[in-house]
């Protein structure tokens, strides 16, 4: 389990995250975090993975190595889908390179396509399938959706959903709640840096994730 | 398939400075006594090697300091073994780049050497190498000291500084352990019979005069007080990476 508190993460003057609560336990779901643009939902994720350190507040209990897909590529051009998977085998040791192939062959990404070739949803495919390709407990996938069109992303989702296990938590932000009520296990609100919703999605019917969170949001903004 | 990767990104800029020496320093082996060629070659090198130069620097500093090449820094291998690969990687392609500017002038060092000829080669491959070796070492010492202050502009000034400070005071250094008072000197190398290059960090400088011959003892002076500076900036680098928590990529 990962037990975030007082989480207080600054950017110069600008307080991104103030005193945040919030945890995950490991309990094989997948997380929905939703909130509006700058509420502090990557910089929550990037805290997460170690890739923000200097903050004040405590995260225990974080895995040593979690599988992070950040919000932009960051892949080298001139690389192939294959020297990715070599890449990603030589980067991360708990790599599967077997698994990458499977989720490209799947995905339809040519082996020899090279990432200045692809578009930009291809480039955010092949970061999202190098991620999914590692065996870790903790996977943080920052909008993994955005860019893709909407028969990938219904591929994209059943890879995620597959990636469900008992060992294995997935926490996903993403800007796109409605028809995805069933992919999520729990729902997380951020706004204005603080978690203002955290609850079991499970039962949701269709259109009821969305309205809850923007109601919570406008409470929230409401209130402040 | 890391270092691969690593030799890769620098390839362009490293190749270019490896074609452009290789283009001069031809010309100037077929057509010899020819002034233009000659200063072609001398141009040539001079802004390769400052290109290449500030180049490395810029590559390791922006890695540890700014975070940049995100990818390298989500792996689960350690940072600073990254860093020492791109260290070692860019130290590999700026001696390559001297063995080939060394290539290019080896008559004319061999016939100035004469009976020297096995020491002064020697010379001029090991204390370049040591000045690499200390001028990256100061570079990674420095950019991850540079880290305490956040944004981009406070850690870019505070890095450059500091190193042109470092370079600075190397020189006065050397300067006053061996080879003040007893000939002139220039930033830059030289290839005259009657110059010695020596190397204040990766900084070139030419003593010249009559009595200058090749191998004076300050030359080797140099190279040793490289590899004592080469020391002290690994000894800080260590320092320094134990010392604090570190945002790893631009946010």
């Amino acid at each position: 389990m990962i037990d975030i508190r007082h989480l207080d993460v600054r950017f110069g003057r600008k307080k991104a995250l103030r005193r945040l609560g919030l945890r995950i336990a490991d309990r094989g779901h997948v997380i929905g975090l939703f909130g509006q643009n700058g509420a502090g939902k990557s910089t929550l994720l990037r805290s997460i993975c170690g890739v923000i350190n200097r903050f004040d507040g405590t995260i225990a209990a974080r895995p040593p190595a979690v599988a992070y897909l950040p919000d932009a590529t960051f892949l080298y051009p001139w690389l192939t889908v294959s020297a990715c998977i070599e890449l990603g085998a030589a980067l991360w040791d708990d790599f599967d390179p077997d698994v990458a192939r499977m989720v490209f062959d799947e995905l339809g990404l040519a082996h020899d396509l090279r990432v200045r070739q692809a578009s930009k949803g291809m480039s955010e495919q092949i970061h999202l399938g190098l991620v999914l390709a590692r065996r870790c407990r903790l996977y943080v996938l920052d909008e993994p959706l955005a860019a893709v069109d909407p028969f990938t992303r219904d591929r994209l989702i059943e890879m995620i959903r597959r990636r469900r296990s008992p060992g294995s938590t997935v926490v996903i932000s993403t800007h796109l709640v409605a028809g995805l009520e069933s992919l999520f296990d729990e729902a997380v609100v951020v706004h204005n840096g603080t978690v203002v919703l955290h609850q079991d999605t499970v039962g949701l019917a269709h259109g009821e994730l969305e309205n809850c969170v923007k109601a919570v949001i406008a409470a929230d903004a409401l209130a402040h | 398939m890391l270092w691969r990767t690593e030799f890769r990104k620098h390839l362009p800029l490293f190749g270019v400075a490896y074609v452009v020496t290789v283009a001069t320093g031809i010309a100037v082996i077929v057509r010899p006594g020819v002034l233009a060629f000659e200063v072609f070659q001398a141009l040539g090198g001079m802004l390769c090697w400052s290109a290449t130069v500030i180049y490395s620097a810029s590559v390791v500093f922006r890695y540890l300091a700014l975070g940049a090449d995100p990818l390298l820094h989500l792996g689960t291998i350690s940072r600073w073994r990254i860093a020492l690969m791109k260290v070692a990687a860019l130290g590999a392609l700026l001696f390559f780049q001297h063995l080939i500017a060394v290539a290019m002038l080896l008559r004319t060092l061999l016939d100035a050497a004469g009976e020297d000829r096995g020491p002064v080669m020697t010379y001029l491959v090991v204390a370049k190498a040591l000045s690499i070796l200390t001028f990256l070492a100061a570079v990674g010492a420095l950019s991850t000291a540079s880290k305490v202050v956040r944004g981009r502009a406070g850690p870019t000034t505070a890095f450059a500084l500091a190193l042109l400070a470092v370079v600075v005071a190397q020189g006065i250094l050397l300067w006053q352990t061996g080879a003040a008072g007893t000939r002139d000197f220039f930033i830059g190398v030289g290839g005259d019979f009657f110059t010695v290059n020596l190397y204040a960090n990766i900084l070139p400088i030419t003593l010249t005069g009559p009595e200058a011959g090749f191998l004076p003892p300050v030359a080797w002076l140099s190279a040793s007080l490289n590899l004592g500076a080469a020391v002290v900036f690994a000894v800080l680098w260590v320092a320094v990476a134990k010392g604090r928590r570190h945002d790893f990529l631009p946010l």
